[in-house]
């Protein structure tokens, strides 16, 4: 986090033109087809006006010739309106989805792969940053989805005003009067409606992030009977959010029904202007029964922009909010193209291939060393100037008090975090970028607080890579202990955040996900906090047996077992190396 | 038929009951909003007929008047019926908020292992969203055009009968057609947000493990995984889409076909001289009047199913079962409290005991240390006498009590736990501090507190002092958290203190600072105490050494290290070895 969020802040806006126009680039096709179809729809009422006109006119006497064939006529263009809708829709689902899935397939892309540090780019908590995934995509996709309602409306809009002028242009004039006022009584509320959209949208995710929070924490509030606490505070959050709900939503109704509005207003005021013509005879009874269906065809305009202004505007946030999660927050690189695999389903994963650390020529690790190393977080120096050398075959380990920097120094050092000054060298070759570089088979990490997710024990190890090395890395983690314990084995399913294995056990799997990528550079920030002597004592004898001096680590650690092992240590004191 | 309504049903019952007052007044006024457009179609009737009987233009003219008079009222109404529904709505949905929260709260760790946060957030707000919005909308859509087709079929009788039933026929086709696909649907959009939620969840949880994958060249590996989801939402949104929209389609041809029915009768009967040209126009109108509305309808449908289908899920969220219930017994005694584990066999339901016939008892005010290897089971402990799950044989005690006797709130408001991962909330130090205020603090103790455990410095360097939000895990290094789990344990007071591997995440220094703290927090209090490192165990009076689930040793500490046979001065023996200087 660069900077700490405030509530009240106006949020950062960008372009949903642009945003969406790209996603609709993405794939014209699908658009295009829904778009046709949705166009055929709007505009058939055109055609039923029209016949009624002529079915109206031919009641009077002398002149019912072919009335049949008209009122057969005006069944069909019905039926057949009806009919198209049914594949017109589950078309559209496809490209729903399909808009849905274009920023965050992008996002996921580059958080998980993207060079350079992800801090500042995610929000704060899980549950909010799924909101990005659902709710700020689902906004997108709407514009997308407001266009074609626009498109055609504004056809089917058009063309009747034409009709209309061509027979009574008072009539015209009478129901283009409403909409133009409801035109711009829209884009007035407009801002009003952005606004409160805005705060709802905050007052939300208050919500969302709440339940994640507590979710995610809740053997902790459980153990401190902290339940009716936590209701109580969740009913604050949804008695906030409930207030600033309604008003978005009476406000987006009332933008709704000016739309029925005019349909109503514009038939009485035409029927108000054409009385005298109709009396004179100009007009016929066919052109009042025109009126009447094309008041309705005519209006369809101001509800379509008004629900256009309020989520075209809407989505201006969720642009940028998307925009954020992309490198230097850009939200052309959420919008850009992209492939998906929505029909046939992605093809099979090939797993990353293991090279064997005996072909690996050019990755292989001779020399790693960080000159100069600070970071800058939260406002403070986090660490200092730090000086640091690995050789093959060594075991490093930076010791130090608690706060001292140990951590930060190595998600520094491995572009987790964003690093002020200084170089990291592979090799003494200078990475530039080491979130790039510092990866397998080069670097494998094994965080202070590993994340496991809800799969198999196997899957959440191997995370993609080739399978072959698990065995031998569940072994050199110590876990073939405890897979013999468990029902099923390495399919065991390990719950949200590892719930269901105990620290130690969570830990040594993180190890084996690092092992089971046979890294030339080992970094392990603090392994053996939640493990026992023996345990440990073990694993650190399996990782150097038989490893002929070809084992480097980078270790976090303040056990004297470690330290008396280590080749070097590196003591951290706030944030600078004290030896 | 189901004898009785199945549970979403009920469910919705019970919320809706307490409203029944604003639910009539809704309804008296949506009357009145929706007969009075039923005037305009009348209206331009009279007004083609005015004009083919060569009536004055004054007359036509107040006719026309009179249509956007009426019209324009009821469209008046509906919007302030808007605003009340709106905002039954949001109570109604907040108040199965609470209660899905509250349930969800209640339920067991093991049924949390298999509910992520994100799941969670689905299931409380994402569908209960789906509930309000249909309430707050399709509601009054579907009650206000069931007046709306009532209106239309009286009037319209009045003028033409045979019109009236024609157009009560396509209302009643069209709504057959609509209630059958639907029904048929639900299991569809069932399907479809069965794969949301997981699409989420999965996402929840790789983006909170985003350094994990990153650092572990994942990241290729979850954006698989999000390409899978997606295809499959993009598969079940079509399938549900061609049976729950088909819907809206067959019944629009329904409509179509009956409305243009309805001008065929109107022209052969105005043909036969029975019918004026201007109620043809009327009759049209109204069969009209009934399809566009129920268009709108229609587009509700969607979120009805979305709703039900939520519901549903919120039904059976509600339904299941916590597997601890709360006992009726007496409250726990004040002061100390004995500990004791009879005869305790559990394994997490899998059939492998973690824990295997373990009888131990921790007497009143005394402080045992558990030891033994990863997995032996000494975690286990700790959660059983916290019941955070239930024995599967034998019994847990606490002052006497069997655990599965007492209320959960008040068996935990006696214990307090440390353990290996400290859970922080992203929330303000305060929240952290107090979990939510369920521990009534002022600000000079929370402060103590802290002080207390070593924080102090650590307070003074924030900005906003005990008011600083904490963000999530970030903030803390995790031996700092593990200080705060501290001042949270002493801020609760507890008669039982379990410490698991409570200091495993702090360098030697900050611990020498906290073994002051703990001190007073063991002082006077049954502890037990859960470490790998065994030089953490020196205050301790008894130790316990656990192996693969059996309590293998037992005694007072002082003893069993004086006993060069027993295995806990083997143990320390190996510990003095591999952990080097001692402390």
């Amino acid at each position: 986090m660069t900077a700490p969020t405030h509530l009240d802040a106006e949020p950062e806006t960008a372009s949903s033109y642009r945003f969406a126009w790209r996603i609709l680039r993405a794939d014209p096709r699908t658009w295009a087809i829904s778009l046709t179809m949705w166009v055929a729809f709007f505009v058939a009422p055109m055609a039923t006006g029209l016949l009624l006109k002529a079915v109206l006119d031919r009641l009077a006497p002398g002149s019912e010739s072919g009335v049949w064939v008209l009122v057969a006529l005006l069944g069909g263009v019905e039926l057949g309106r009806w009919l198209l809708l049914m594949p017109a829709i589950v078309q559209w689902h496809g490209a729903w989805v399909f808009w849905h899935t274009v920023p965050r397939v992008n996002a996921m892309r580059s958080l998980g792969q993207d060079p350079g540090p992800v801090t500042g780019r995610l929000p704060g908590s899980p549950g909010e940053a799924v909101s990005r995934f659902r709710d700020d995509a689902r906004d997108v996709a709407q514009v997308l989805d407001v266009w074609l309602d626009l498109v055609a409306a504004s056809l089917a809009s058009l063309g009747g005003i034409v009709v209309l002028l061509v027979i009574s242009p008072a009539a015209a004039i009478a129901m283009f009067v409403p909409i133009a006022a409801v035109l711009v009584l829209g884009q007035v509320l407009g801002s009003r409606l952005k606004h409160w959209r805005m705060v709802e949208r905050q007052a939300t995710a208050g919500v969302t992030g709440f339940i994640g929070d507590a979710f995610g924490a809740i053997g902790a509030l459980k153990v401190a009977a902290a339940e009716p606490a936590v209701l109580d505070r969740f009913e604050q959050l949804g008695h906030h959010r409930a207030a600033a709900a309604r008003r978005d939503q009476v406000g987006t109704q009332v933008a709704q029904v000016l739309g029925g509005i005019t349909a109503n207003a514009g038939l009485g005021l035409a029927l108000l202007l054409t009385a005298p013509a109709l009396r004179r005879g100009e007009l016929t009874v066919g052109d009042v029964g025109l009126f009447t269906t094309y008041a309705t065809l005519v209006a369809g305009l101001p509800r379509v922009t008004a629900r256009w202004s309020a989520w075209q505007r809407q989505a201006e946030v969720s642009a940028a909010r998307l925009g954020r999660l992309m490198p230097d927050h850009d939200p052309d690189l959420a919008s850009a193209a992209t492939e998906t695999f929505l029909r046939h389903g992605p093809p099979p994963y090939v797993p990353d291939v293991v090279v064997p650390p005996s072909q690996r020529g050019a990755h292989r690790l001779e020399r790693f060393s960080v000159r100069g190393l600070s970071v800058h977080l939260d406002e403070t120096d986090q660490v200092h100037l730090v000086d640091l050398d690995v050789a093959r075959g060594q075991l490093v380990v930076i010791t130090g008090p608690v706060g001292s920097g140990k951590s930060v120094l190595v998600r520094a050092l491995l572009g987790l975090v964003p690093r002020a000054a200084g170089t990291i060298a592979w090799n003494d070759e200078e990475v530039a970028d080491p979130s790039a570089v510092l990866v397998p088979p080069r670097v494998a990490y094994v965080p202070q607080v590993p994340r496991l997710f809800s799969e198999e024990l196997a899957s959440t190890v191997l995370l993609g890579v080739d399978p072959a090395e698990l065995p031998r890395a569940l072994e050199l983690a110590c876990l073939d202990e405890d897979l013999a314990e468990m029902a099923h084995g390495t399919s065991t399913m390990v719950g949200p955040k590892g719930v269901r294995l105990s620290g130690g056990q969570v830990q040594r799997t993180a190890a084996a996900r690092a092992f089971v990528r046979q890294p030339e550079l080992l970094v392990v920030d603090d392994l053996s906090s939640a493990l026992d002597v023996a345990t440990e004592h073990r694993l650190w004898d399996g990782l150097f047996a038989g490893s002929a001096g070809d084992r480097t680590v980078l270790a976090v650690s303040h056990r004297p077992r470690v330290l008396e092992r280590a080749d070097v240590v590196v003591t951290l004191q706030d944030g600078r190396r004290t030896s | 038929m189901d004898p009785s309504p199945p549970a979403d049903v009920r469910l919705l019952a019970t919320h809706l009951r307490p409203e029944r007052r604003v639910l009539g007044a809704l309804t008296a006024l949506l009357v009145v909003a929706m007969v009075l457009p039923l005037a305009g179609p009348v209206l331009v009737g009279r007004f083609v007929d005015a004009a083919l009987a060569g009536e004055d233009t004054a007359a036509l003219l107040r006719l026309a008047a009179l249509f956007l008079a009426a019209t324009l009222t009821g469209d008046a109404l509906q919007l302030v019926v808007t605003w009340l529904s709106v905002r039954l709505a949001w109570r109604v949905g907040n108040n199965l908020r609470r209660d899905l929260c509250r349930h969800a709260l209640a339920m067991d760790l093991h049924w949390h292992g298999d509910h992520s946060p994100g799941q969670l957030i689905e299931r409380i707000d994402g569908d209960i969203d789906a509930v309000t919005r249909f309430s707050s909308t399709a509601v009054l859509q579907l009650l206000g055009n069931t007046i709306l087709v009532a209106g239309v079929l009286v009037v319209s009788a009045v003028i033409d009968w045979r019109a009236s039933v024609l157009i009560g026929l396509t209302v009643a086709a069209a709504v057959a057609v609509m209630v059958r696909l639907r029904r048929l649907a639900v299991p569809f959009y069932d399907d479809e947000r069965e794969v949301q939620a997981q699409l989420y969840g999965d996402v929840e949880e790789r983006l909170g493990g985003l350094e994990d994958l990153r650092a572990n060249g994942a990241g290729r590996w979850a954006e698989h995984r999000l390409q899978q989801h997606s295809a499959g939402w993009w598969r079940t949104a079509r399938r549900a889409a061609a049976r729950g929209d088909g819907a809206i389609s067959l019944a629009g041809a329904v409509f179509g076909v009956g409305s243009v029915l309805v001008l065929a009768l109107g022209v052969w009967a105005n043909q036969q001289g029975t019918l004026s040209v201007g109620s043809v126009l009327t009759l049209l109108r109204f069969s009209q009047l009934v399809s566009d509305p129920l268009w709108k309808v229609a587009e509700q449908l969607a979120e009805a199913q979305k709703a039900i289908a939520g519901t549903r899920r919120a039904a059976r969220l509600l339904a299941s079962r916590p597997a601890l219930v709360d006992g009726v017994g007496p409250p726990l005694p004040a002061g100390a409290l004995e500990v004791e584990l009879r005869e305790v066999t559990f394994g997490y339901g899998t059939g492998h005991p973690v824990l295997d016939h373990v009888d131990l008892v921790v007497p009143a005010g005394t402080t045992l240390g558990v030891v033994g290897r990863t997995g032996s089971g000494k975690t286990t402990v700790g959660r059983l006498i916290a019941r955070l799950w239930d024995t599967e044989e034998g019994a847990v005690l606490v002052g006497g009590v069997d655990v599965r006797a007492l209320s959960q709130a008040d068996l935990r408001h006696r214990i307090g736990v440390v353990t290996q991962d400290v859970e922080l909330l992203r929330a303000p130090l305060r929240d952290n501090l107090t979990l939510f205020g369920s521990v009534a603090a002022d600000d000079a103790r929370l402060t103590a507190a802290l002080r207390d455990v070593g924080l102090g410095r650590w307070l003074d360097s924030l900005p906003n002092g005990l008011d600083e939000p904490l963000d999530g895990d970030a903030e803390l290094s995790a031996g700092e958290g593990q200080l705060l789990a501290f001042a949270r344990v002493l801020l609760a007071d507890p008669a039982v203190v379990i410490l698991d591997e409570a200091s495993s995440r702090l360098d030697p220094a900050t611990e020498a600072q906290l073994a002051r703290a703990t001190d007073r927090l063991l002082a006077g209090r049954t502890a037990l105490v859960i470490a790998h490192r065994l030089a953490t165990l020196d205050r301790v009076d008894r130790i316990a050494v656990l192996d693969h689930g059996r309590l293998v040793e037992h005694g007072e500490r002082a003893e069993l290290a004086a006993d060069p046979t027993s295995r806990y001065a083997q143990l320390l023996a190996g510990s003095r070895a591999t952990e080097g200087v001692a402390r």
